[in-house]
């Protein structure tokens, strides 16, 4: 049987029971401050408790701040660096210190390279690679580089059999270019805040794509201080 | 028509071999090696072409001359025996004397075709007087022509030039060995320099003894040998060693192909040339440069500047050979015949020429420099070996006929440019041929960076 | 070979046997043979009492009685003896060829069977009993040929391992229950099925916050800290948890790493299903392990299981190492 991935969020990963394929790609998408870095922390810890490598695109803060995190949320990532199983490209520092770094203003074609140079040298044999934010790398692109390069790296990505998940801030891309990316990703899952403007609550749905439907049912969740999103249950059944 | 010299690789720049019934000077300094050619025209002519033969010598005793022969193992000694060659040691005035007639005698006994006479010179001291010397020669090159015989004259070059110097007009065809000091070593060279009624190719040719004679140092059309198939994987890609450029190739380069890689200075052909060598380091392939740039020392030099020590030490351990004395050449055949044995003596895989156009600077016209690179390419490729010909910059009319030649005769072509872009340097590489499989067509982005040639593949459709 | 040879054979033979009972039976060891021997010589006191007359309360007094008392009946040389207190510690010598047990040391130790010594072990009982004081015992050389040493000094009451007392168990002094694996596994299985995503994190907290209690408990007995935590990583095995093996304690730049066997949560993440995928699941080894290093080194650390058993590795691999680095 082959093996599948989760994301590491019970309330999410319970309504897919058959998993994540190993080369799926998913998509984060929502407002600054939603939580996205905290779902991505969760997925790393989740692959990093099932044994996979990851790869961790840090673009809008330094890796230690995601270190930080992650340390928050009950994963020390030192042990794993040391041993080849989490790998930060640093695409935020003016003056980085690692070993992988990307100016974020060089080409996109370069920043590939240096993604696939990461992949190859960890050789892992599940991979999961998340980029925070991938909207960052685009800011100031024209729609075509941006399209092309969606294209081209999810394509390479889905080859190499690696477990992608892609976080986008609302509203960097534009819209139409927004709407075309999304359709290359196997599953969009979108943050957001509804309720009333003076009581806000966090809520989130998952969609599947490529299963022909698209699940927008609404979930629930919070911010738990030492677990991540916790999704709330349904009351209602 | 002709007849064959049967001395390895001349009867081909002769386009054949010499006219039946013709007289041969064979001019050279001593020690060029004159004797011996003269010798092994006879020896082959007998054992290869039943073609009985001659050799008259006023210089050497007989024993001399079965000895000298004996170190390439022509047992002439045997073929007197055998009634095929007399050898002949006398002076010039017996041969001279009329009523004799020792030379028609001879002749008549075995059924003579070839004669070798060594020397003209001694001939020629029978009498001071030009005139004297002219008629008596030229008597007796007619002579031997009534004879049925093709002949070799053999003539002492000198420091004075013009002594002598009539005999090229006496006879048919004159060939001159040089033997010329270059970089500390001293290398045989043959020259034809003129042969009535038929084409010959002009240019110094190099040739050396080996242990069978005589041998030019020709790039021929190359020979398939069953052997070189069985000594490389021929499906295996070989990787460019360029981080990118695997993954637009794709996968790297086609054993057994010659590619070329153009661009002005400065866009990365040399730096994309030792990594293709270093890579080959990595893999256990083993390499071999021919530089016209650089010498070891500076190659390695310079390969630090991108490269780890590793290299170095590559280098210092033979895994990768450099061939940095190209101008202590004096032809481009010689050059290529050198790389050749190389390469198949070392069993290299990989071979990286930077830069081609020296080769341009030896050759005598384009059109034979085509014949000898395909020779040349060909040659390499049957063996296994996977080559990068780099054609560098030069004045513009000279590099584009470098292209047309080229071109045509390798299976890959990888274009490298560079241009400035708001101040900032921007490389570009473009694949514009490159057999075995689909490569990625279009402009891709490179660097130049800390570890050598990096290329980006282009974004976007095909 | 002669009657008292073979008895005396016998009677190493017999303390190999103990030995080999109190490595296997569940959650024995040393513990056990201290608590026999301590036992024998009760009654061997009781019996003989009226010949125990120590010149003084001192220890090294008592300990002097208890060899006269032995070596009265032959059963030992009491002149191969030596003591000598410092402050209330009596350091105690005997000639190794002298002792009876010569046999029994040197096999047990050699198979790496639980070994306490029967003579030191006298003198603590002995010198306990008396003085109404818990003594604890130090054995310190044990060379081949020549003089064994040892030393016995006032300690706390150790409770150190599984005592039953009434309808009571308890280890280390704290009431504790046996429950079967099905028994616990459904406790987790029910905190997975109403909280799937707080698992990992109960796990963990809950045994950092008992190994905490447990270390302090242990802590005043064992000045040396890699002893002491040699000593609290030897009970999880010898209660089925877990086996520790220490392979790096550096404790100056403060790392650890233990591998571990046989962790009771393989096979319980496993047979009630508390994953939705193959996962390393030693989460209250490491929550152990974080609390001992953190007390230990006092600083405070975290674990991380590098590699787990669940996942076809031959050990878990517990990395330890400081939150803050």
């Amino acid at each position: 049987m082959h093996k599948v991935g989760f994301l590491g969020i019970s309330g999410i990963d319970n309504t897919m029971n058959e998993g994540l394929a190993y080369g799926s790609q998913i998509m984060i998408n929502g407002d600054s401050g939603i939580g996205k870095s905290v779902l991505a922390a969760q997925f790393v810890k989740e692959g990093l408790d099932c044994q996979d490598t990851c790869i961790y695109v840090c673009c809008d803060e330094p890796p230690a701040a995601t270190r930080d995190t992650l340390r928050h949320y009950g994963l020390h990532p030192v042990p794993y660096e040391e041993r080849g199983r989490l790998v930060f490209i640093d695409a935020y520092s003016l003056e980085p210190e690692g070993k992988y770094y990307f100016p974020a203003d060089d080409p996109l074609e370069k920043f590939l390279a240096l993604e696939s140079r990461v992949i190859n040298t960890v050789n892992g044999e599940h991979i999961r690679l998340i980029a925070d934010s991938l909207s960052t790398l685009l800011i100031g692109r024209d729609s075509q580089e941006i399209l092309d390069f969606h294209r081209y790296r999810l394509k390479l990505r889905k080859k190499c059999r690696i477990l992608t998940m892609d976080l986008i801030v609302d509203e960097v891309i534009e819209d139409t270019t927004f709407q075309v990316s999304s359709h290359l990703y196997d599953v969009i899952i979108k943050l957001y805040y509804t309720g009333s403007p003076d009581r806000p609550v966090r809520a989130l749905h998952v969609g599947k794509l490529r299963s022909g439907k698209f699940d927008s049912s609404q979930l629930f969740y919070t911010i738990d201080s030492n677990i991540g999103i916790v999704v709330i249950p349904n009351l209602w059944g | 028509m002709y007849l064959n010299s049967g001395i390895a690789g001349l009867d081909e720049l002769l386009h054949g071999g010499f006219l039946p019934n013709s007289n041969i000077l064979i001019k050279g300094f001593p020690g060029t090696g004159k004797t011996t050619l003269g010798i092994e025209f006879v020896y082959q002519g007998i054992t290869r072409y039943n073609e009985p033969g001659i050799i008259i010598t006023f210089e050497q005793f007989p024993h001399q001359l079965y000895r000298d022969a004996a170190n390439y193992g022509w047992e002439l000694q045997e073929l007197e025996k055998q009634g095929l060659l007399r050898v002949v040691c006398t002076s010039p005035e017996v041969l001279l004397d009329r009523t004799s007639n020792l030379l028609d005698d001879l002749v008549r006994e075995i059924g003579a075709q070839r004669l070798v006479l060594d020397s003209l010179t001694q001939l020629g001291m029978v009498t001071g007087d030009q005139g004297d010397q002219r008629r008596l020669i030229y008597g007796i090159c007619s002579g031997f022509k009534r004879m049925g015989l093709t002949t070799m004259l053999l003539q002492e070059a000198n420091s004075a030039p013009e002594q002598m110097s009539f005999t090229e007009f006496l006879v048919d065809t004159v060939i001159h060995l040089h033997f010329i000091e270059s970089q500390g070593s001293r290398k045989r060279y043959i020259e034809i320099t003129k042969s009535r009624g038929q084409d010959f190719d002009t240019g110094k040719f190099a040739f050396k003894f080996d242990t069978n004679g005589i041998r030019m140092l020709r790039i021929a059309h190359p020979q398939v040998l069953p052997h070189y198939f069985s000594r490389f994987n021929w499906q295996q890609k070989l990787s460019s060693g360029v981080p990118g450029l695997d993954e637009i190739l794709p996968g790297g380069f086609l054993p057994g192909s010659t590619v070329l890689v153009e661009g002005d200075s400065g866009t990365g052909k040399s730096i994309l040339g030792m990594q293709y060598l270093l890579q080959g380091f990595y893999e256990g392939d083993k390499g071999l440069i021919l530089t016209t740039e650089y010498d070891a020392d500076l190659l390695h030099r310079y390969i630090s500047t991108f490269s780890s020590p590793d290299l170095a030490k590559a280098l210092l351990r033979k895994d990768i050979e450099v061939f940095d004395n190209f101008f202590s050449y004096v032809n481009v055949e010689e050059v290529m015949v050198k790389l050749v044995e190389k390469a198949e003596a070392g069993s290299i895989k990989r071979v990286v020429i930077d830069s081609v156009n020296s080769f341009a600077e030896l050759a005598e016209s384009n059109l034979v420099l085509k014949g000898h690179l395909r020779n040349f390419f060909r040659s390499l490729n049957l063996m296994g070996c996977t080559t990068l010909v780099i054609l560098g910059e030069d004045a513009e009319a000279l590099r584009s006929q470098l292209q047309g030649i080229i071109r045509p005769l390798v299976q890959g072509q990888i274009k490298l440019s560079s241009t400035l872009e708001k101040g900032k340097r921007k490389w570009l590489v473009e694949i514009t041929k490159m057999k075995g499989g689909e490569f990625a067509p279009g402009i891709h982005r490179a660097e130049i960076g800390n570890h050598g040639l990096q290329v980006f593949r282009r974004l976007g459709r095909k | 070979m002669q009657t008292i040879d073979f008895l005396h054979k016998v009677l190493n033979h017999l303390y190999l046997g103990m030995s080999q009972v109190a490595e296997r039976v569940p959650m024995g060891g040393a513990y056990w043979m201290e608590m026999s021997i301590a036992m024998m010589s009760q009654r061997i006191f009781n019996e003989y009492k009226q010949y125990f007359a120590p010149a003084s309360g001192q220890a090294e007094d008592i300990c002097l009685a208890w060899i006269d008392l032995l070596g009265q009946f032959g059963s030992v040389d009491n002149e191969a003896f030596g003591f000598k207190t410092i402050n209330e510690t009596v350091n105690i010598s005997v000639e190794s060829k002298e002792c009876n047990y010569q046999d029994y040391c040197t096999t047990a130790r050699g198979e790496g069977l639980p070994f306490v010594c029967p003579v030191l072990t006298g003198f603590k009982w002995i010198t306990s009993y008396v003085t109404n004081r818990d003594y604890q015992l130090d054995m310190t050389a044990f060379p081949p040929n020549g003089t064994c040493a040892g030393a016995i000094f006032p300690a706390q009451r150790l409770k150190n391992i599984l005592v039953k007392d009434g309808d009571h168990i308890s280890i280390a002094g704290e009431r504790a229950i046996v429950i079967s694996t099905d028994a616990f596994g459904y406790l987790l299985k029910a905190i997975y099925e109403y909280a799937p995503h707080v698992l990992r994190q109960v796990l963990y907290e809950s045994s950092y916050n008992s190994s905490l209690a447990e270390y302090d408990r242990i802590d005043p007995h064992y000045p040396n800290k890699r002893d002491l935590i040699e000593w609290l990583l030897r009970y999880p095995a010898l209660l089925g948890v877990i086996r520790y093996e220490i392979v790096e304690f550096d404790e100056e730049s403060k790392r650890a790493c233990i591998h571990g066997y046989s962790s009771y949560l393989v096979d319980m993440y496993q047979q009630h299903e508390l994953c939705l995928s193959p996962r390393i699941s030693c989460h209250s080894a490491r929550g152990r392990l974080a609390a001992y290093f953190t007390r230990a080194w006092g600083e405070d650390m975290t674990c991380e299981e590098t590699r787990c058993q669940s996942m076809g590795s031959e050990f878990c691999e517990f990395i330890v190492l400081p939150t803050s680095s």
